[in-house]
């Protein structure tokens, strides 16, 4: 359970500078975040103070669970001039919208639109080539396709998005062994995608010539109202018309009905990738 | 004398799957539990085979049944999260205390999180050991999983039959080569084999297995 803890707090270690950490000796339980014995974190007995807004008491949360919210000036770059000139350090915590990787390596890729590149590119990220102009999915795969992930039996981490809530995100941050269980991170929680399964899929569509219809909703909607509990045999019966070898796909779909909802978006992400012939 | 079987529940609720799917043995040592009226005191009196070679009960873990009218289906169940928690809440607000709590919520709402429910069925368990004590055993409980206190997973016995495919064999096991299955390909994870001990590598099933039913 903690490996994916293990893994960020190991690719931001240069962010957490100890003259700049006001870290003190928590008189609690647990982070308040991630709910681990303070002798079970990666520095252990080490807290810092956390506020959830004004007007609210103070938490100690532990030094993993804290790293979104330090300014990673040296590793990403300047975010904004606050007032009076003084240059703000970007934050993972604050990347809305935008995803990334953790390699079983230890190594932090993200995934960023241009904008933020162009801020970010004279960082220590920046500089190693870290930053990638895609979308999460597509660093994953690209970074799967690179071999980086060869060693998943260690656990990689898959953020599919920083959001802004940087306490849920790291209350339920965890490591993912395979690519049959990625474990996709946001600010609205952990979800499973059997993204092996989703790879096969559009493999198989694209085959059968129907990479156009395929990241349609109108495509899926027989497959996924079947999976929401509204199935419709005679969508599904025109469904298997369309398509050429209709068992193959239906036999590589992915069993989880939750994970045959997000059939759209995802295909979205894949075909593209398969048409570039990156996957 | 030991047999293989396979137990099949009639499920009536959404089942909230937690990170690790339920197993029999961990459902079977929580009814112990209900039994002793002891949730403390280790449990290894399980009436399931324990494999000494393999380090497990013959306990699978929980298997969606469906059948050729009724598939597996997702549902998003939302529960309120921070309401049973508002005396704690309002502690925390230091200089706004919640004075009253009105039905639709107070001076903050309750917070619904956002759970993925999965409804079929059946819900079946395989297992090799003593079927009558372990149905014994089940009655005493009637949800699995997460939220069960709150009526998700609830379940009722429907049958006990032989199992003649080694049904049991899919839970966490020390080695790939344990899963004698080609119904799924295993997939690696850190978890404790037994009811307790320490996490050690394992190969399980994928978190959702689901069976046609004739
Ligand atoms: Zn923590």
């Amino acid at each position: 359970m903690s490996r994916g803890y293990a893994l960020l707090h190991q690719a931001t270690t240069g962010l957490r500078d100890p003259a700049m950490m006001d870290t003190f000796t928590p008189t609690t339980v647990s982070c308040a975040c991630c709910r681990r014995a303070w002798d079970e974190v990666e520095d252990p007995g080490l807290a810092m103070e956390y506020q959830y807004g004004a007007g609210y008491a103070f938490e100690s949360v532990c030094t993993t669970c804290y790293t979104p919210r330090i300014p990673a000036t040296a590793m990403l770059g300047v975010e904004k001039l606050a007032r009076g000139g003084n240059p703000d350090g970007g934050k993972l915590g604050m990347l809305a919208g935008s995803g990334g990787v953790i390699t079983p390596a230890g190594e932090l890729d993200l995934a960023l639109p241009q904008g933020w590149i162009d801020k970010f590119q004279d960082g220590e990220l920046g500089r190693l080539g870290r930053l990638h102009r895609c979308g999460a999915m597509a660093l994953l795969l690209k970074l799967h396709s690179a071999g980086a992930l060869a060693d998943s039996h260690k656990g990689f981490v898959f953020i599919e998005n920083w959001g802004r809530k940087a306490d849920t995100l790291m209350g339920q941050w965890r490591a993912s062994f395979s690519l049959s269980e990625v474990w996709c991170l946001s600010d609205q929680g952990a979800e499973p995608l059997d993204l092996a399964a989703m790879i096969d899929v559009a493999r198989l569509v694209h085959a059968q010539g129907l990479a156009k219809k395929a990241v349609t909703p109108a495509f899926w909607r027989p497959i996924v109202q079947a999976a929401q509990g509204r199935r419709h045999d005679a969508s599904l019966q025109k469904w298997t018309e369309a398509l050429d070898d209709p068992m193959t796909v239906l036999a590589a779909l992915p069993v989880d009905p939750h994970s045959r909802m997000r059939l759209t978006p995802v295909m979205r992400e894949l075909i593209p990738l398969i048409e570039e012939g990156a996957l | 004398m030991a047999t293989a079987f396979q137990l099949r529940l009639r499920l009536h609720t959404p089942v909230i799957l937690p990170v690790v799917t339920p197993r029999l043995d961990t459902l079977l040592a929580e009814a112990v539990r209900h039994q002793r009226l002891d949730w403390a005191a280790p449990v290894d009196d399980l009436p399931l085979t324990w494999d000494d070679q393999r380090g497990g009960y013959r306990g699978s873990q929980a298997v969606f049944g469906i059948t050729a009218q009724h598939g597996l289906v997702g549902q998003v169940v939302k529960l309120p999260s921070s309401v049973t928690r508002l005396p704690a809440h309002a502690a925390t607000r230091r200089n706004k205390p919640i004075k009253n709590i009105k039905i639709d919520g107070s001076g903050t709402a309750p917070k619904l999180t956002t759970h993925h429910g999965y409804l079929s069925p059946y819900l079946m368990f395989y297992g090799e050991g003593d079927p009558e004590q372990c149905l014994k055993l089940l009655s005493l409980i009637h949800h699995v999983g997460k939220e069960h206190a709150r009526g998700q997973g609830h379940f009722t016995i429907e049958a006990v039959e032989p199992d003649t495919d080694e049904g049991w064999r899919m839970r966490p096991w020390r080695s790939a080569e344990d899963h004698a299955s080609d119904r799924y390909s295993a997939v690696p994870d850190t978890l404790r084999m037994g009811l307790t001990g320490a996490d050690e590598p394992v190969y399980r099933p994928p978190r959702v297995l689901k069976e046609v039913l004739a």
